[in-house]
């Protein structure tokens, strides 16, 4: 790949020495021209951004130095100088070179030229694990950590850095998208074969996308009318019954527009108990999920805009409680939530041929999405309306050294929702909440040369129930050598939590819930660093991460479990909530075909619960993670394997329980094994894989689940699988 | 850990076929990184093919295929069908057309001395 495909096509070289003018043009391998690409001359403070038609001009430079030709999103070519003619430079798009003859290359990387610790992950190391929609598409990713919410919903949550997901801003192209009411189940509103490739940014995000991104921020890319395939079908089959379709198919309508349609259909409908408990493993769901975006794209303006719209049902709890049975009448103890949204969503862009350093774009979508259901008596309602935009302008101060974004952002944030635990004494509530929050933000961004990146941002954000909120960033990133780069990061991050929908706690359990306090924002600080290095050990790329976040909160929305088995309650923070966590990552091709990547992660997360500062329940302190992924050329053949080993958790304090209902202090450790081996060919490919190979499942995950209705019941205590191994294939058939 | 040995199986099995393997050399018309790239992908998968390797400074396309499954005259039709001449066979215009540009005749024309042997 490397050398051979970033290689630069200079027209006859008659080399002059001595100081002299470079001109040329730099083009994307698609031919077209980049507007806006620096070149730069290694070492020194001279360099040049290309104009209309990606023509770029640089004087005084001498035949013995180097230009560095950069361009976001795309390969930096480290080149010589041609004078007597105009160079013709191409550089290769990062994620996509070469996408259709790709040999082979390393599908999942750390960023090196950004100034966030960012790793992404592309379509390629997707597909190394087929299964099913954002919240599986981190199986093979070391920094993102998946667990089990409770043993009725089926719901998987991320968690980064030993936290909650919740902390993570996850946007869709830049977009704040899982949030609200949606950010427990929104992962699965995801396809995953819509997903072309995930930024996973660990630390406070950049204040651009907002105040959210507390812990870092993960921006998921759809494929886009441009990057489609033609067609591109998929089914998928596993052994608790999930069937799925998904079929991504483009539109070409003229030589400025074109269209994509993203469409997915999945259901289960079979009751799944393996652990003989008399509830279903996971609930029965049906699902249809539609995106169709236009895109505009013409000399100056860039527009597009899409709509994506989805049903989705879900039915467990006890074996026999189906889509259509009424939760209060029944004599089963069920599980439903019905959702639907309806979305508009788009960004328009403009770039000025005549200076090209400067560019606008607003962003901006608008949102409906309800939510029906409840588990047991409990009874759940909530509709949240959303509209959010966000203006960015972008320019340099004098030279290409000095970058800076600035804008201004507006989000109307609109919920209502009424929860009822049918009991006496117990939570019945109406809870309405209106957020309207203006903000302006800058960025500026400080680049002397190839090895420095500094990146100061701020946000004033305006909120009409909470105050002002002020946001300041700041992140380093500094390569001592091309193969040792140091980063670092402080942010503030700031969030609305959602009780009723981000915490299943409250729903699958008869504590009885207590909220003792009016809402008030999560805040926190985040700092980090991390050292990432290259090694060549017998001639191949040893790679080395190393990183250490600490989280701070200042205030935070706390679920209280331990003050008594019978109680849930939900305070802000008494005491301190901080989380220390250090990750360490290597990766070796061991063989020819073979890499591997390992990590060990330790978390500290210490959290005030029940008047004590103690560790976070359900959280590892250790971890540790391994991947081997074998492919041939082309990948004809691929098979992957991951082993997650999770270490002991503690669980929340039960020694007032009844004495057959007491849980132990902790978790045992236990591995999570999931394999997959696919055959491409001309077409596609076929993949069969299973995910918990060694099926493991927590022993009986409800507590005295044989009586739903009593005061012991509780399926929140939830620290391993449930459902234990399912195998799974599938198909992927591309038309081009 | 049967699942896992099945598998493994599965993986095997795909290699375990039992036939003589051959080599053959076809010469093509492929002129850059991105020809290479291409032919030795598309041969990758066609029936029979066990590894493919193409030297550009020869043009020559190393197949080594297993002689039950296929012949050299069916290896040779199908780089007329990626878009390149083999040996005295003309290359399909249509899968020409379909080319990426810098694989087109004369791309390279102009490329540094170090990629051709210009005489400039």
């Amino acid at each position: 790949m490397k050398t051979l495909f970033t290689l630069l096509i200079l027209v006859t070289p008659f080399f002059v020495m001595g100081q002299n003018t470079v001109k040329g043009t730099v083009k994307s391998n698609s031919k077209e021209a980049l507007i806006g690409a620096t070149i730069q001359v290694a070492g020194k403070s001279n360099g040049a951004v290309t104009g209309t038609d990606g023509k770029f001009q640089l004087e005084n430079v001498s035949a013995d130095e180097l230009l560095i030709v950069s361009y976001i999103g795309y390969k930096t070519d480290t080149i010589s100088p041609a004078f007597d003619s105009e160079m013709k430079i191409i550089l290769y798009e990062r994620d996509e070179a070469m996408k259709e003859v790709l040999i082979r290359g390393r599908s999942e990387s750390v960023v090196d030229e950004a100034p966030f610790l960012s790793i992404l992950i592309t379509e390629a190391e997707l597909q190394k694990a087929a299964c099913c929609n954002l919240s599986e598409s981190f199986e093979t990713n070391a920094s993102v950590d998946v667990s089990y919410a409770d043993a009725v919903t089926g719901t998987k949550m991320l968690q980064m850095m030993g936290l909650d997901g919740r902390y993570v801003l996850i946007s869709r192209e830049g977009i704040p998208n899982i949030r609200g009411l949606n950010s427990r189940q929104g992962l699965t509103y995801v396809p995953g074969t819509w997903i072309q490739s995930i930024d996973v940014g660990k630390g406070a995000g950049t204040v651009i996308n907002g105040y959210e991104s507390m812990t870092g921020q993960i921006n998921v890319d759809l494929f886009k009318p441009e990057t489609m395939d033609k067609w591109y079908l998929n089914a998928y089959l596993n052994s608790f019954g999930r069937l799925e379709l998904n079929a991504n198919h483009q539109i070409p309508i003229s030589e400025k527009w074109s269209s994509g349609i993203l469409f997915h259909a999945s259901q289960i409908n079979s009751e799944i108990d393996r652990n003989d408990d008399g509830f279903m493993d996971l609930p029965k769901s049906r699902q249809i999920n539609l995106l169709n975006r236009y895109k505009y794209e013409g000399d100056r303006l860039m527009a597009q805009i899409g709509i994506n719209l989805f049903l989705a049902d879900n039915a467990g709890g006890q074996l026999g409680f189906g889509f259509k049975d009424n939760l209060t009448s029944s004599d089963q103890f069920g599980y439903e939530l019905d959702t639907r949204k309806a979305e508009v969503f788009g960004k328009i862009g403009m770039i000025y041929p005549n200076k090209p350093t400067q560019s606008w774009g607003l962003q901006y979508t608008l949102s409906y999405q309800d939510f029906e259901g409840g588990a047991g008596r409990r009874l759940y309602s909530g509709i949240e309306k959303t509209a959010y935009t966000n203006f960015i302008y972008q320019n340099i101060i004098g030279s290409s050294f000095h970058q800076y974004k600035a804008g201004a952002s507006f989000l109307y944030d609109d919920f209502e929702e009424s929860f009822d635990t049918n009991t006496p004494n117990g939570l019945d509530s109406t809870f309405l909440r209106t957020e309207k929050v203006p903000g302006i933000f800058f960025e500026y961004n400080f680049i002397p040369n190839e090895n420095i990146t500094i990146v100061a941002g701020a946000r004033t954000d305006f909120h009409n129930l909470f105050g002002t909120y002020f946001t300041p960033r700041i992140h380093a990133r500094w390569a001592f050598s091309p193969n040792l780069t140091l980063r670092a990061s402080v942010g503030k991050g700031y969030r609305t939590p959602n009780a009723l929908m981000e915490n299943s706690m409250i729903w699958v359990s008869s504590r009885e819930i207590l909220f003792n306090a009016a809402l008030q924002p999560e805040i926190s600080w985040n700092s980090g660093m991390s050292l990432a290095s290259n090694f060549t050990i017998a001639e191949k790329p040893l790679s080395i991460v190393a990183d250490y976040f600490y989280t701070n909160f200042q205030s935070q929305l706390v679920y209280d479990q331990d003050v008594s088995s019978e109680l849930l309650i939900i305070d802000n923070l008494q005491g301190k909530s901080f989380a220390k966590s250090f990750q360490l990552e290597a990766s070796y091709p061991v063989a020819r075909n073979l890499d591997m990547k390992a990590a060990y992660k330790n978390y500290q997360n210490l959290m005030t619960t029940n008047g004590i500062l103690q560790q976070v329940p359900y959280q590892s302190q250790d971890r540790f993670f391994l991947n081997m992924a074998y492919a041939t050329n082309f990948d004809k053949w691929k098979a992957d394997m991951t082993i997650n080993w999770n270490g002991a958790m503690r669980l929340p304090d039960t020694s007032d329980s009844p004495i057959d209902f007491r849980l132990p202090t902790e978790s045992p450790d236990f591995y999570l094994v999931n394999a997959q081996v696919s055959r491409g060919f001309r077409w596609g490919s076929i993949y069969i894989g299973g995910e918990n190979i060694l099926n493991f499942k927590q022993d009986n995950p409800i507590v005295d689940a044989s009586n739903p209705f009593g005061p012991n019941f509780d399926a929140s205590m939830t620290w391993g699988p449930i459902a234990g191994r399912v195998i799974y294939t599938g198909f992927r058939y591309k038309i081009n | 850990m049967k699942k896992l040995t099945l598998i493994l199986c599965f993986l095997l099995g795909g290699f375990a076929v039992q036939a003589q393997v051959k080599t053959v050399a076809i010469k093509t018309s492929a002129i850059c990184e991105m020809c290479k790239a291409t032919l030795e992908k598309d041969l990758t998968f066609e029936k029979g093919v066990k590894s493919v390797n193409l030297d550009l400074e020869t043009k020559v396309l190393n197949i080594a295929y297993l002689d039950s499954k296929t012949s050299p005259d069916v290896l040779r039709k199908r780089v007329t069908m990626v878009g390149y001449h083999a040996d005295s066979l003309k290359r399909d215009p249509k899968a020409y057309a379909k080319l990426d540009e810098c694989c087109k005749d004369g791309a390279h024309d102009n490329d540094p001395p170090k990629k051709k042997k210009d005489g400039n």
